[in-house]
């Protein structure tokens, strides 16, 4: 069975962009495809908060389409692309450092450079990371899931959690805590794995 | 409280957007104090946006991501603007008689240009009429005005159409007595005006074309492929990265979107095409019909998640070590040693959805030859219940010679289900009915999917086995 490197082997963008080239700007629809899932995955894992991912994710491929003609063939399109996006994210970082009191709102400054160091890492890793939480999802029990459920897919409120729960909201922090810690954990422990067996 | 403590307790709040000013000053000085504390946050961020992304994620939010980047692009009309913009002459210290000529030429193309941007013809009163329809259907018009569907006869003036389950379905006839289908989860936007064009993000459509008036062929749009009909009956399938047309007369011309090339596909052939392949673009002949048939799951998945049994492996070991009954070592040991298991073999777990956990299976995905249902059909299904559910299993068939033929299903009640237990149930043919039809029969047609539905969203459930048996001993492998 092809499996989803392979696959990725196989695309070829120089057609694409030839089309684009020629006016047909249709054609750039099968890149936004291709790429829009690894790139918001990479992006949202980068970003501090307050950075709105699916503005930063369009205006990469904005700029794309804009540079398409300077794409050197036999090189890798991804690493290209991704170059772009870790552009276009540090400018928005830049911008947000001269913003007067954004640190003292949104964001604790260690952990954006923290995050910043992190986003030297082959940016494929996260989308596998993304894979990973889904299957390491399916190994957490009934009980501890639905608290995901209802904290990232419902968006329902702590103290709506508590009450139907029948615990502290304190308490369900805490849950939270450790589940995505646990999470955590589980990517890694499967990143490893991953690592030694291929 | 020690520092770990008020570390989790200001982290907690700083996700939960709580933290107030003052806290993260306080965070940001015990993330100074402790790298361990900083790279646990880091992590816990990570996972945090993950979770957020994966909760998000949808087909539907794919598209419009999609769509919405694609209306960014600077469009060809501003391409060329700028470009006519561009031959304007430098600044020049006399201003001749040729240049006021050309600037004059410029703001005139410029005008003309407005002109055909904001003066375009309106757009005729009515495209398409709703004539069939069952189960949850959605329709969105003009205005972007959402609204259930309830019942045939709708008027329709082009826009989005969503199937939302794997039991509904819905036909649209045109005025020209044009008649599309979609069925099972699908998702398609249509309009007219110089030309029919139907854009199926995904699912399946079905679609009877009446003869398309000369240079303006109807225009159905995937993802991953343009097909031009001038007059046919054919079938498509669409998943956000390939397409499988299938011709049952006349002929359509596909073109793949990743590489503009284009092949004729002749009535009783089918191509499948992807944007993650660039090889042959090669339409093979209609198979013959089987009667018997089991499905390989990894294959014929189209909506559930299939977990090989090597992930179980993994996900066992994996459990062992966190309640400390094996090391990490040991863990990874027994995993390399059991790897050469064949990775084929699992289930498919059910998935959330609008109606509940559910799995939809095909076996168009992997194989050419139609699944022929006869009287001695009889349907094998085998599991394992992780809630204590009913579940309805569902059949969509269509006609030999092309074209939607309907949706059967059959109940199978809790008390037939015992919850954490294995079971494997036989049907006949006769168990599956139409719900909107009580009279009519899939005896004859072909198989188009099946699905599995517990309404219930949480419930979970695997499939581990599916065939269809021909009793009258007449059946394929």
């Amino acid at each position: 069975m092809m499996t989803k490197q392979t696959e990725q082997d196989d695309f070829s963008p120089l057609d694409l962009i030839a089309r684009v080239a020629r006016g047909e700007t249709s054609a750039f629809e099968s890149i936004v495809r291709r790429f829009e899932r690894p790139l918001r995955a990479w992006l949202a894992t980068q970003a501090p908060p307050a950075v709105d991912v699916d503005e930063l994710a369009q205006l990469t491929f904005v700029v794309v389409f804009s540079k398409l003609r300077e794409f050197e063939p036999g090189t890798d399109f991804a690493a290209w692309l991704f170059t772009i996006a870790r552009f276009q994210l540090k400018t928005e970082l830049t911008r947000l450092r001269r913003v007067a009191d954004y640190h003292a709102r949104f964001a604790p400054e260690l952990l954006q450079r923290e995050l910043e160091l992190r986003s030297s890492e082959s940016p494929e890793l996260q989308q596998h990371r993304l894979d990973h939480l889904t299957e390491c999802l399916e190994s957490l029990g009934e009980p501890l899931l639905r608290y995901l459920t209802w904290r990232y897919e419902e968006e329902i409120p702590l103290e709506e959690m508590a009450a139907r729960s029948g615990r502290s909201v304190s308490a369900i922090k805490k849950q939270l805590w450790q589940l995505r810690r646990k999470l955590h954990e589980c990517i890694e422990a499967r990143m490893t794995t991953e690592g030694e067996m291929s | 409280m020690n520092d770990n403590e008020h570390f989790e307790r200001l982290w907690n709040d700083y996700l939960e957007g709580e933290l107030h000013d003052g806290g993260i000053a306080d965070l940001q000085q015990l993330l100074a104090s402790d790298d361990s504390l900083l790279r646990a946050a880091a992590d816990s961020f990570q996972v945090h946006r993950l979770l957020g992304l994966k909760a998000e994620d949808s087909e539907i939010r794919h598209e419009d991501f999609v769509r919405s980047t694609m209306e960014r692009l600077p469009s060809s009309e501003t391409k060329f603007v700028g470009d006519v913009v561009k031959m304007l002459p430098v600044r020049r210290t006399g201003k001749t008689f040729s240049h006021f000529l050309f600037r004059g030429v410029v703001a005139a193309t410029l005008l003309l240009l407005l002109a055909l941007l904001f003066f375009r013809p309106s757009p005729s009163p009515e495209v398409a009429r709703v004539t069939r329809l069952h189960g949850a259907v959605q329709w969105t018009g003009e205005g972007g005005i959402v609204q259930d569907l309830h019942k045939a006869g709708q008027v329709l003036r082009g826009g989005t159409m969503e199937s939302q389950s794997a039991d509904a379905w819905a036909e649209l006839t045109y005025r020209d007595g044009t008649t599309v289908t979609v069925s099972g989860r699908s998702l398609l936007t249509f309009s007219e005006q110089e030309q029919k064009i139907v854009h199926l993000r995904y699912g399946t459509l079905s679609a009877n074309v009446a003869p398309q008036p000369t240079g303006r062929p109807m225009l159905v749009l995937t993802p991953s492929a343009q097909m031009n009909v001038l007059g046919t009956q054919f079938n498509v399938d669409a998943q956000s990265e390939s397409t499988r047309l299938v011709v049952n007369e006349g002929r359509v011309r596909l073109k793949r979107n990743t590489d503009g090339k284009e092949v004729d596909v002749e009535a009783q052939q089918s191509i499948t095409t992807s944007i993650n392949k660039q090889d042959g673009l090669v339409p093979v002949q209609r198979a013959e019909a089987i009667s018997g048939w089991k499905s390989d799951l990894e294959a014929d998945v189209v909506y559930g998640k299939w977990v090989s049994r090597l992930w179980s492996l993994g996900a066992r070991l994996k459990k062992a070590v966190a309640e400390g009954e094996m090391t990490k070592a040991a863990a990874i040991r027994a995993y390399k040693r059991d790897a050469h298991f064949d990775d084929s073999t699992g289930s498919v777990w059910a998935a959330a959805s609008p109606v509940g956990s559910l799995i939809v299976l095909s076996p168009r995905r992997l194989m050419e030859q139609p699944v022929l249902i006869d009287a001695n059909t009889r349907v094998v299904v085998g599991g394992r219940l992780h809630s204590q559910v009913a579940i309805r299993i569902g059949l969509s068939v269509g006609h030999p010679d092309g074209g939607f033929a309907g949706k059967y299903s059959t109940h199978i009640p809790v008390s037939q289900l015992a919850d954490g237990e294995e079971f494997e149930i036989e049907l006949p043919i006769s168990e599956f009915r139409d719900k909107t039809n009580q009279d009519s029969s899939l005896i004859g047609s072909e198989l188009t999917d099946l699905w599995f539905v517990a309404e219930a969203s949480p419930a979970k459930f695997e499939i581990t086995n599916v065939e269809f048996t021909d009793t009258s001993g007449r059946g394929n492998p």
